[in-house]
């Protein structure tokens, strides 16, 4: 007879990330450091599947594999225009680099960060569109685009300095 | 739940207000702004700050708790409640001319600040100040507000900010 799970749902598990942090080179440039509200972490998988016929001639698949990956991160509605510019050069221009990003639990203890991810080079190009007057300046993004041989490593509660 | 402790959040306050210069331009390392910064609970407070006016002490600031206020977040999960906390406070503060009638109380002189320059001295030394990881105290409304006791013979004139600190969070699972 199956066993019912009994675990509890724990709820320190729940990440609440108040602050996202890029920390971006350009290939020959100094490292820039991007603070924003909001990010997605954007991971595409697509995956093939191997199909046999069962017994009443059904294709069904029975084998799956990853044929193909797109990983990026983005940083969204900085208001910080200056940085998007500079970081950039302008706002339809790309710039290939390295990055690693960090997202920041206010309860996080000190030396420690909820997520962290590798550094993982990318290329770096504006995202959203900016739209301006009476408040804030709004939506400007920045998407690094992962140019990495492999996946996106990202280690939960991870040490920092 | 991982709250920042008011102790912490007040005496960080507190420290603030005592940190600001009276004439951060010229004389940055000079004079402070607040001869006496002192917490209190919300009673009494023209008793309270007539006590503090005794000893020589010109400008004068309360630092009053008022409420602790939870904001809840919207979540897609209904059964995963996250809650910011907030620390309302009211400072409550004047300057030399206290015992002083008119316009000199608001509007200052050669020989005092007034309310007005208070305020703003405060607002800009003090607004957005990150007292905690939860970010910088937020400013509401403010105004004179006149204090008046039984046993005083007549009302003290004050300013009365309020201030929202961010003062942690709460998570609770309900499933």
């Amino acid at each position: 007879m199956p066993v019912l799970p009994t675990t509890a749902f724990d709820k320190t598990k729940a990440a609440f990330i108040r602050k996202s942090y890029a920390v971006f080179t350009p290939t020959g440039l100094s490292a820039i450091t991007i603070v924003g509200k909001v990010s997605d972490i954007m991971g595409d998988l697509t995956v093939v599947d191997l199909k046999q016929p069962d017994a009443k001639g059904v294709n069904r698949p029975v084998r799956h594999a990853p044929s193909e990956a797109v990983e990026s991160v983005v940083i969204k509605d900085l208001e910080d225009i200056d940085t998007v510019l500079s970081t950039l050069g302008g706002l339809t221009e790309m710039k290939v680099g390295k990055v690693q990003f960090f997202w920041v639990d206010p309860s996080d203890a000190a030396g420690k960060v909820r997520l962290m991810s590798d550094e993982f080079d990318c290329a770096c190009v504006r995202g959203g569109t900016i739209t301006t007057g009476g408040e804030w300046l709004k939506n400007p993004e920045l998407k690094f685009l992962s140019e990495k041989l492999g996946p996106i490593t990202i280690t939960p509660n991870a040490t920092v300095t | 739940m991982a709250l920042v402790r008011s102790k912490v959040l007040f005496a960080g306050l507190k420290a603030a207000l005592e940190a600001i210069p009276l004439d951060a331009v010229s004389d940055p390392d000079g004079a402070k702004l607040f001869d006496a910064v002192e917490q209190v609970p919300n009673k009494r407070l023209a008793t309270q700050m007539e006590k503090l006016l005794i000893g020589a002490k010109k400008r004068v600031c309360l630092i009053v708790p008022m409420a602790l206020h939870k904001v809840q977040r919207e979540t897609e999960s209904t059964d995963l409640i996250l809650q910011l906390r907030y620390w309302e406070v009211s400072l409550v503060f004047t300057d030399v001319a206290y015992f002083k009638a008119g316009t000199r109380v608001m509007f200052g002189s050669d020989t005092n600040p007034g309310l007005l320059d208070l305020a703003e001295t405060v607002e800009q030394a003090v607004e957005g100040k990150e007292l905690s990881n939860y970010g910088g105290v937020v400013f509401q409304d403010g105004g004179p507000l006149s204090l008046a006791e039984k046993e005083l013979p007549e009302t003290r004139e004050v300013w009365e900010q309020t201030l929202m600190l961010p003062a942690g969070d709460t998570r609770v699972s309900t499933f």
